[in-house]
């Protein structure tokens, strides 16, 4: 039988998923020990894990090269690919916002408005909905010093704790909504796997369910 | 400046030999199946206007078309869809014809993607359509072709995933949600968003109400085999949904009695959006590749949208994706012939054709050589990988020369075909 494929997104999350798939007993000793390997086994049951930024995830999942993966929900809303979005795992908890310094407004007059962000969808998405006319200017890092520097009015952003903002003299001016980590599957693969997967998805499920009730 | 020349568009690709030649051959191996079984052939032009595949509740995503202007400055796109023109063909050329009707196409289709996705925006389809019935049988006739195609063009495993578009409009039927609530739910659905699906209902339970509330929860697992249909009516008392159900068990049950019911299994959450579908719908999955193989279903609302309300059902084979399960099945079987190249001086042209015609006659690739000298003919079909040359001397002699072994071999015609046919 074919090994069950496992994108993990590299960094912040890899840490808890791999908690979370050690809690539902799967074998993470050569994840935990990676070295240089770019595949690494669950040889008990027959699951490869592998590690990819997070906007790969999405890729290798969609194209069935890998039939699971873990990641963030602000990835899933920036990239619209099909796949079945599954559990909640309820981790890397942060919110999208629109920021700014304490003197923007939402409504003065006619300008068009410059929006600074790392998610132009996210950001057009969340404009489209409220009826706002504004320009989009895509940046790549440190966002918070587009409208520090006058580049844009605002920012459209990931917040985990403000912190960052506060230092720099913004303030969320409005929350567009709430991010966490997903376990996402392929279309084929779960209809193909269906038990192996389902399995998984509900020991998943139930690890989360369990985890929220100690928290 | 940039200069395309020597390039091709991202998302456009050249084929080559043998990936051609198998394209080429599924495609034939299609259309002799349905052309065998009483579906007749049609080609709907590539360029449409874009009206066709514009409409209110149905239509295909704007951005997704390629578009172009005609002299009068009104609007064409390449056919993103062959179902759409298909629908048009009937409701106007067709509308007084004899029903039921079958019909039958391959052709490409063009859809625009992101750059750098890996996908392709020309892709071939083979699909079947059978017009002007509402009965089962037609229903049951369209799966059980799907499974035929799918097995006769080699497909090892797969399963045909059947779904029933009513049974969620059954669960939603009276329920007093905004456009866009039912929007989400849908999708929620489609994506089998389990949780938050769940805090989604939970939040709406007061307009829910309790019917279908259970249903609806658990829509996004009822998939599985047959025995997702028991589990299923227990979970609703609507009628419509209930009705859904039956459809299915019945189209199961033919599916069963010709003996392919082990490829078929069902998704009750299978509610697409682009939505011309309205009773069963279907799509096949393989083990090789992460998309879909095949896809179709009913479609009783989409003729009536060109002005003559007929309905239909029936399914397109995506042959590019085909091409990539049977690649990654690897060990074709194809059993490869011996291939020959023909060396003859100038005089003897006559001779050589009509050699050639024999061997070909025969089912062998036959190649007349174009070189004058024949050292540069062996080199030439040593490197092509032909098994055999043969030269054409007098008084109806042949040198037959295999290459690999570089053995010669001298016979006359005669004897020569009496091997042959060995």
């Amino acid at each position: 039988m074919k090994a069950l494929r496992i994108a993990l997104t590299k960094g912040r999350l890899e840490e808890y998923a791999i908690k979370m798939f050690e809690g539902i007993g799967l074998d993470c000793t050569e994840l935990k020990n990676k070295g240089r390997k770019l595949i690494l086994k669950d040889e008990k049951n027959n699951i490869e894990f592998f590690l990819v930024k997070s906007a790969d995830v999405l890729t290798y999942v969609e194209h069935g090269a890998a039939d699971i993966g873990i990641v963030g929900k602000d990835t899933l809303m920036e990239q619209n690919k099909i796949f079945y979005e599954v559990v909640d795992l309820k981790i890397g908890k942060c919110i999208f916002a629109l920021a700014a310094l304490p003197s923007f407004k939402s409504y003065d007059g006619y300008n068009r408005k410059k929006i600074a962000t790392k998610y132009p969808t996210v950001a057009k998405d969340y404009f489209k909905r409220n009826k706002e006319d504004v320009e989009i200017i895509k940046i790549d890092g440190s966002v918070e010093l587009a409208p520090i520097l006058e580049l844009s009015d605002a920012i459209v952003d990931l917040v985990e704790t403000g912190d960052t903002l506060k230092e720099n003299g913004l303030i969320i001016i409005d929350k567009i909504c709430d991010i966490s980590a997903r376990m996402i599957v392929n279309r084929a693969s779960m209809k193909m796997n269906k038990e192996r997967i389902s399995n998984l998805i509900s020991r998943v499920q139930q690890y989360v369910d369990d985890s929220e009730v100690i928290v | 400046m940039n200069n395309w020349k020597r390039h091709i568009p991202e998302g456009s690709r050249d084929i080559l030999f043998k990936d051609c030649s198998n394209k080429i051959d599924i495609i034939n191996l299609l259309r002799k199946l349905y052309v065998s079984s009483g579906f007749l052939e049609v080609i709907s032009p590539t360029l449409e206007f874009y009206d066709v595949f514009q409409g209110d509740d149905i239509s295909i995503e704007q951005e997704k078309m390629y578009k172009l202007f005609d002299n009068e400055g009104r609007i064409l796109v390449l056919r993103p869809d062959m179902t759409m023109p298909i629908a048009r063909i009937v409701a106007t050329k067709l509308k007084d014809s004899l029903y039921p009707m079958r019909l039958c196409y391959s052709g490409n289709i063009f859809r625009k993607n992101e750059n750098w996705e890996g996908k392709v925006s020309e892709t071939t389809q083979c699909g079947i359509e059978v017009i002007g019935c509402e009965s089962q049988k037609a229903d049951a006739e369209v799966i059980i072709t799907a499974i035929q195609s799918l097995i006769a063009i080699g497909v090892r495993k797969f399963q045909l995933e059947i779904g029933q578009a009513e049974f969620f409009k059954g669960l939603i039927e009276d329920i007093n949600l905004e456009e866009e609530e039912i929007e989400k739910l849908r999708r929620l659905v489609e994506n089998k968003n389990f949780g938050a699906l769940r805090v989604f209902i939970e939040e709406k339970e007061e307009i829910l109400g309790r019917k279908n509330l259970e249903a609806l929860k658990q829509l996004p697992e009822l998939f599985g085999g047959i025995e997702i249909l028991g589990k299923a009516r227990m979970l609703t008392q609507n009628k419509r949904a209930q009705d859904a159900i039956d459809t299915i068990e019945k189209i199961y049950e033919k599916i069963e009695s010709v003996g392919l019911g082990a490829h078929i299994s069902i998704d009750l959450g299978m509610v697409q959006h682009v939505d011309y579908y309205n009773g069963i719908t279907f799509k096949g999955y393989s083990n090789e590749i992460g998309t879909t193989i095949i896809s179709g279903g009913r479609y009783d609302n989409l003729i009536a949208k060109f002005g003559t309300a007929i309905p239909a059902v029936g399914f397109a084979i995506d042959v590019d994706n085909i091409l990539s399960v049977l690649d990654k099945q690897s060990s074709n079987n194809k059993k490869i012939r011996e291939k020959f190249i023909i060396h003859y001086e100038n005089a003897l042209i006559g001779d050589s054709c009509k050699l050639a015609a024999r061997i070909r006659d025969k089912d062998f690739i036959t190649e007349l050589s174009l070189f004058n000298e024949k050292e540069k003919t062996f080199n030439y079909g040593e490197q092509k990988d032909i098994d055999k040359m043969i030269c054409i001397l007098q008084d109806e002699k042949l040198q037959i020369i295999d290459i690999k072994s570089k053995k010669s071999l001298n016979l006359n015609v005669e004897e020569f075909f009496k091997r042959l046919e060995e």
